[in-house]
């Protein structure tokens, strides 16, 4: 499991590949607004990062893949 | 390669040659329906089959050319020679990737890039307007200039900068794309920012499975480190220099081999040709240095591309092919591709036709051509077996053994030859193309009239004659033929002909190059041979009108009166005439004033088998090529004349001057004996008649020449090797070399 809720908080853990997009989506439609903890996602595809975009949802902690928390200022900038 | 891939390559090649010659049909005739349809059709399939083996560059450029094609087959443009020159530009481009697509099963890395420019170029077009970013570089866009603050002010100083943008298909996740991913791999990326294309829908109405992004970003990376990355995706992808803050460092701190730097000043030099350049010379001279350097550093496949590279580049009169390969090689040599997967091809492709390496074929003509050695062996043991055991059955079953091998390795020799024989229609599909462009270019009306293109001759020959034809056409259109309102004055319909023909009688090929233009002079050619000193002046004051026309092969003596990028330096019958020699041809030129010049190349049909004279001088034994020999001669004392120290003697009224071949080779030569008489060897070459004094003539080989090699490669003065009877190396000797 890639995608959970975990206390109001959407986490992601590990390879978040372009299947958990949907999962995403299901979780950022039920808990509108809510921060997703992404420091223990190693990889995050471009279909889950789009996501997190459109929903203009904060970010917590800092990403589990290095080039993502290297340029995360750059992508979601809400 | 696999099957497909393959079956994709022959296809491509097809469609291509199709296409260009309907589209030259109706340049010509103008608007036909069918021939538009099939035009249509062939761009279309191309792109079909360009995304089936998966090259969108390939696919986004000819979708371009469809588009135009369309609204021509819809009417609403005309057929005019721009658009004609703009699809045929196309094909050339399509044409060289997949030469390069079938050497190495991808693209050129700038393929995306050149697709992409030559893509705007064709709707600009379209609609009449100049391209936004006309030439290879796009102009820089608003946001590289918000990006670009990003970067640190050291980085922008000391790098060179490339921006990137990429929009990526909405529909790219479900082919396997992760865009964001592909960034993550640009090299030494310095600013990015990652932006919805559209603005983003309620999240009920979002689609998670479509792209909505657009992503720039900045990188201290090449154009070709990019292009590498996003190889997949080129359509997708747009890239722009990023102009730098200061006054950039000059040499950059890649560490370049002694190649790079060699293969760099090619680029640079035809780079910084000007237009009114010798540009002929140019890319000429900078294809074969970086070609000589690339065999220096056993790459020698590379280096064949690079001449295949210069071959079109002379076809299109332009130093575009040699540069772009060029480039690509640069790239290329820095990270060495793992070589493509080769000979595990399957099942070969049904049908009566299999389509055999060619490699396979030059091997067993190697093999033939051994084997006959062999036999030539063999049958001389068989002599001595005779001549030993006498008229028994032995030397009488020996010698019936010795005939049938002999008569089937005849045979099978002939039918690996037939192996080797192409149509000449490989050898002339590319001169229609030729014609018109120079044509287009000189403002002449000339039509192409190809005949014989079923006749076959030997591969070789089609690979060789390309150049010499070449020049041959190219001469023909800007010399030959007058300009449309001298054809008027002289009465002549202002639409010239020039007829290209194959025909063949035995084992002989003539290939013919006829026009119907001003003619020779011979009054003019001898003047100019005078002037350039050419021969002796009492020499071509001697010469017949008919021979007079001959000298257009000398070296120096080009006859257009002003030397124009496309013939006219003098270099090209000289070379003409050399290339057919060495092919064991001759070349002949007939002209009547006003009435048009006829060239014809007469050559063997197989180069590979050559006669061989044996004869004997200084001790040794030597061969000399049957072609140039005319006679053999045994004169009485009498009949030699003394002239100061040389001696000659009369034959058919022409004085003919003697040589001893010991001397010519600087072997000790037999005691001159008073009485003897003298042997002689008549042999004819580069237009001088020479008679060779030899001590015995020996033989009469069918051998099949070696060339020179290691270290007697460079030595000159012989054409080759062969062996004898009895196993010994014959040297065969290249009698024009030796005697000039």
């Amino acid at each position: 499991m890639t995608v959970r809720q975990d206390s109001g908080i959407i986490v992601l853990e590990g390879d978040c590949g372009p299947d958990d997009a949907e999962a995403l989506l299901k979780a950022l439609l039920a808990a509108p607004g809510a921060d997703i903890d992404w420091s223990a996602c190693v990889r995050l595809h471009t279909a889950a990062i789009q996501l997190i975009l459109a929903a203009k949802s904060p970010v917590r902690g800092l990403c589990g893949n290095v080039w993502l928390r290297r340029w995360a200022s750059s992508i979601v900038q809400h | 390669m696999n099957e497909m891939q393959e079956q994709f390559v022959a296809e491509a090649r097809e469609l291509v040659h199709q296409a260009t010659d309907d589209l030259m049909a109706i340049e010509r005739s103008g608007f036909e329906v069918e021939r538009i349809d099939r035009i249509f059709r062939a761009f279309h399939t191309l792109k079909g089959s360009a995304g089936v083996v998966d090259l969108p560059a390939m696919g986004l450029l000819l979708h371009a050319a469809e588009d135009l094609l369309a609204a021509v087959n819809a009417k609403k443009r005309p057929v005019t020679t721009a658009l004609v020159s703009e699809a045929l530009q196309c094909l050339d481009q399509v044409s060289s990737w997949v030469d390069a697509y079938e050497a190495r099963g991808a693209l050129p890395a700038q393929a995306g890039e050149l697709a992409r420019s030559a893509a705007l170029r064709l709707r600009a077009f379209l609609s009449d307007t100049t391209p936004s970013g006309a030439g290879a570089t796009a102009q820089a866009p608003a946001w590289v200039t918000a990006l670009v603050d990003q970067v640190s002010a050291s980085d922008r100083s000391s790098k060179v900068l490339l921006a990137l943008a990429y929009v990526p298909l909405p529909g790219c996740f479900f082919n396997g794309d992760d865009p964001l991913g592909l960034v993550a791999k640009i090299p030494d990326l310095l600013a990015l920012s990652v932006e919805p294309r559209e603005a983003w829908p309620p999240l009920v109405d979002i689609d998670p499975y479509a792209c909505n992004l657009r992503i720039h970003a900045i990188a201290a990376a090449t154009r070709d480190d990019l292009a590498a990355v996003f190889r997949l995706v080129p359509d997708q992808i747009e890239m722009f220099d990023v102009p730098p803050l200061a006054a950039a460092t000059a040499a950059d701190s890649k560490p370049a081999t002694l190649l790079d730097d060699i293969i760099g000043c090619q680029i640079a030099m035809l780079e910084n040709a000007q237009a009114h350049d010798n540009l002929y010379g140019r890319y000429g001279s900078a294809a074969r240095a970086a070609a000589n350097a690339l065999r220096h550093f056993a790459r020698n496949d590379l280096a064949s591309e690079v001449e295949a590279a210069l071959q079109r580049a002379r076809v299109q009169q332009s130093s575009g092919p040699v540069l772009e390969t060029l480039r690509d090689l640069t790239t290329r040599l820095v990270t060495p591709l793992a070589s493509a997967e080769q000979g595990q091809n399957g099942a070969p492709a049904a049908g009566r036709s299999l389509r055999i390496d060619e490699a396979r074929i030059d091997s067993l003509f190697n093999l033939s051509g051994e084997l006959i050695v062999a036999k030539n062996g063999l049958a001389h043991l068989t002599q001595r077996v005779e001549a030993a055991v006498g008229d028994g059955d032995l030397g009488r079953n020996i010698r019936t053994a010795t005939e049938n091998l002999d008569r089937l390795i005849a045979e099978m020799h002939a039918a690996v030859l037939q192996l080797r024989m192409v149509p000449v229609s490989l050898l002339f599909r590319s001169f229609p193309r030729v014609v018109r462009d120079i044509a287009l270019r000189l403002d002449k009306q000339v039509e192409l009239t190809v005949k014989g293109t079923t006749t076959e001759c030997d591969k070789n020959l089609v690979e060789r004659l390309f150049e010499p034809l070449l020049h041959l056409v190219r001469n023909a259109v800007d010399h030959g033929i007058e300009s449309p309102e001298q054809r008027r004055a002289a009465g002549k319909p202002e639409q010239a002909h020039i007829t290209l023909e194959a025909t063949r009688a035995g084992d002989r090929l003539a290939i013919d190059v006829r026009d119907d233009g001003r003619g020779i002079d011979p009054a003019a050619i001898r003047a100019k041979a005078r002037e350039r000193n050419v021969m002796a002046p009492e020499d071509i004051d001697a010469l017949s009108d008919d021979q007079s026309i001959q000298l257009i092969f000398s070296a120096g003596l080009s006859m257009a009166s002003a030397v124009t990028d496309i013939s006219g330096r003098g270099v090209g019958m000289d070379v003409v005439r050399n290339t057919v020699e060495q092919l064991g041809g001759r070349t002949t030129v007939t002209s009547t004033v006003g009435a048009g010049t006829s060239v014809r190349l007469d050559l063997p049909v197989n180069v590979a088998m050559s006669q061989i004279m044996v004869v004997a001088a200084g001790g040794q034994l030597f061969g000399l090529p049957m072609d140039v020999v005319s006679e053999t001669v045994r004169l009485t004392p009498d009949r030699v004349s003394q002239i100061k120290t040389n001696r000659g003697f009369v034959l058919r009224d022409r004085i003919v001057p003697i040589c001893a071949l010991a001397e010519v080779l600087s072997l000790p030569g037999r005691p001159k004996d008073a009485q003897a008489t003298p042997l002689l060897v008549v042999v004819e070459t580069g237009g001088k008649i020479v008679a060779l004094e030899v001590d015995a003539i020996n033989d009469r080989l069918d051998a099949v020449l070696k060339p020179m090699q290691g270290l007697l490669a460079n030595a000159r003065g012989y054409a080759g090797t062969t062996m004898t009877a009895d196993g010994r190396v014959l040297l065969v000797l290249d009698l024009k070399e030796l005697l000039s």
